[in-house]
């Protein structure tokens, strides 16, 4: 099995502004067997942020409902990999948010996409992250 | 299926064609089912976990285009957005930075 993981830049843009390259993303993990996995700070960023985009709190709540129904696996870092977070946010100036989805991707082996072309640039010495969009 | 008449009451036989597989286990699996299931039910356990996995399969690429369906239109529903990805970043982690 082999799989992507995605931040909250690539939910948050699909849910909010739309995507049709990321519903292809999710229409081809049944047929080709490959799955999109994210960290539990996925569903407190898609939360917040749609908290904070979007007035209407009706909807938010709907859209809330919907995204924890997309087929995104959550996993959660185990001490060992946290101490990689703190090395490669340190390290690049970045924030242990970011650090930490790309350091899931780099321990499975699989690339991180993420849409923040600031992140990218950063850490594009050290690789496993696609800009996607 | 075959239908066996005896004495005017039908019996319905079923004749299951059966296939043999191997299959490769880790040692941690294994170890569960033989604990769970016992070493003489694997076939009829790993048939029935199979068929289910099977439905589940089929009934959630159906729920996947109507969750996108209706994603799309309650996108239609709030209008255009025009935050870029910083900002939207800024939302997502707004009151923990």
């Amino acid at each position: 099995m082999k799989g992507f993981v995605i931040d909250a830049s690539v939910v948050l843009t699909y849910l909010l502004k739309g995507d049709k390259e990321f519903v292809s993303l999710l229409k081809k993990i049944k047929k080709d067997r490959f799955e999109l996995v994210s960290l539990e700070l996925l569903d407190w960023e898609v939360r917040n942020g749609l908290r904070f985009s979007l007035e209407n709190k009706d909807l938010a709540i709907k859209l809330m409902i919907l995204y924890e129904q997309l087929p995104i696996r959550k996993l959660s870092l185990s001490s060992g990999l946290w101490e990689e977070v703190l090395k490669l946010a340190y390290q690049q100036k970045v924030t242990v948010y970011d650090a930490s989805y790309h350091v899931l991707g780099l321990s499975l082996g699989w690339e991180f996409l993420t849409r923040d072309e600031k992140y990218e640039r950063r850490v594009r010495e050290i690789g496993g992250v696609r800009l996607w969009g | 299926m075959v239908i066996v008449l005896v004495d005017k009451v039908h019996i319905l036989v079923h004749t299951l064609v059966m296939n043999r597989i191997t299959i490769s286990l880790p040692d941690d699996v294994y170890n569960h089912l033989i604990g769970e299931v016992g070493k003489g039910k694997i076939s009829g356990f790993v048939a029935e976990s199979v068929r289910l996995s099977l439905v589940r399969r089929k009934m959630s690429e159906g729920s996947l285009d109507q969750i996108v369906g209706e994603i799309e239109q309650l996108r239609q529903k709030m209008g255009k957005v025009d935050f870029s990805v910083q900002e939207i970043k800024k939302l997502a982690r707004k009151g923990l930075e």
